[in-house]
């Protein structure tokens, strides 16, 4: 039983898929210009990775080995879509504020990572475990991105005006301000693990589609680790 | 022992992919018509709202016009009064990049149209009266495109 817990639990803290992992940056960077976006995203990708890796989980003896990446694309893509059109029924305005970063929720990192590295290995419930907790992770940490920015960068916590009067530093709702937030919560983390959060990382590079033009693995090798 | 494997290389990753694919689009057939009549009634809901939004508390007529934008078809409301002014304009579907052509769609950036009679340039550069915004000049361009239509099908119906 504790081997299933610490599926679950260490996509939300030890390896979270955002702040240490550092895989989905696009949707992180873009969408948390408010928490409520960041928040609908983060749902949106918890759906999406957990039916996934179930799938994926339930089909990997069954898809040729030739084959598994467009086979997971489309799987993926086909929950994104389900994801899409239910939002767009349901959720117009949730929809509307994230846009086209709905559908770029096929090509997540995260998503694809997760079904090359653990769905493709593991058993059902094991791979709902890690899609569920890998999802969580990812939400939280947009959540409190989207959070920061919103309340530096325009006064409001869920649209609601906190800070009567006072100019709110716009660069925080821009890109300078996402990268600048998301650097500080990395640092933050990394310094209360006492760096141990840098060295323990699985990351998934097969699936990726960096992998080409990605330094990761190799810095990797070269510091020994 | 050659035709096993060509099966194993060729025929079973095809059948494979092709079954996923069926169920995938099945999957995706059905959600579809589920949420179907609820799209299209929130679609009709966001037309209402937007003309009523460009009229504001002025008589005239709210033209829908269609435009091709930077990501594709954008779809715009011009409210335009009994005199044959612009009361309001507001953009209600677009596929352009959010964040960047979006800054042409933000309330304080179509304020300029209010009032205007004639848009008589072949693009927004040309006017010097109509600002465009930097990084999002086709999407200015294409706001500008949708209220032109609006004048020019105001005009002909007789105003």
């Amino acid at each position: 039983m504790k081997g299933k817990i610490s599926i679950f639990t260490k996509g939300i803290i030890k390896e979270n898929p955002v702040l240490v992992l550092l895989l989905g940056m696009c949707p992180t960077l873009a969408v948390t210009t408010s928490a409520i976006n960041g928040l609908g995203m983060g749902v949106s990708v918890i759906v999406v990775l957990t039916c996934s890796n179930i799938v994926i989980s339930l089909l990997k003896k069954a898809i040729p080995g030739k084959v598994r990446v467009p086979g997971y694309i489309v799987v993926i893509a086909g929950f994104v879509t389900v994801v899409q059109l239910l939002l767009k029924a349901y959720l117009p305005q949730l929809d509307e504020s994230l846009g086209l970063f709905i559908p770029l929720i096929v090509v997540n990192c995260i998503i694809l990572g997760r079904a090359e590295m653990f769905a493709s290995k593991n058993t059902i419930v094991d791979s709902m475990l890690d899609g569920l907790g890998m999802g969580i992770g990812f939400t939280m940490a947009l959540f409190l991105i989207g959070l920061i920015r919103e309340f530096f960068g325009g006064g409001t916590a869920f649209g609601i005006e906190l800070m009567e009067g006072i100019t709110p530093m716009g660069i925080f709702m821009l890109a300078p301000g996402g990268f600048f937030v998301l650097a500080m919560i990395i640092a933050a983390i990394n310094w209360l693990s006492k760096g141990r959060a840098i060295k323990k990382k699985e990351i998934g590079c097969d699936g990726c589609p960096m992998i080409g033009t990605c330094s990761g693995i190799c810095e990797k090798e070269e510091a020994g680790v | 022992m050659n035709f096993k494997r060509r099966l194993g290389d060729y025929a079973l990753p095809t059948i494979v992919l092709v079954i996923i694919c069926l169920v995938v689009t099945c999957a995706l057939a059905f959600t579809y018509s589920k949420t179907k009549t609820t799209i299209d009634a929130n679609a009709v809901k966001t037309q209402d709202e937007a003309a009523k939004e460009v009229l504001g508390n002025e008589e005239g007529k709210a033209l829908e016009e269609t435009v091709q934008s930077y990501g594709g078809e954008m779809s715009v409301m011009v409210g335009i009064s009994k005199e044959g002014k612009i009361t309001g304009v507001k953009v209600i579907s677009h596929g352009d990049t959010p964040g960047l052509g979006t800054k042409a769609m933000e309330p304080e950036y179509l304020k300029q149209y209010k009032g205007t009679e004639k848009l008589e340039y072949e693009s927004i550069r040309d006017d010097d009266s109509k600002d465009a915004i930097t990084g999002a000049t086709i999407s200015s361009n294409a706001v500008y495109e949708a209220v032109k239509k609006a004048i020019l099908e105001y005009e002909k119906a007789g105003r």
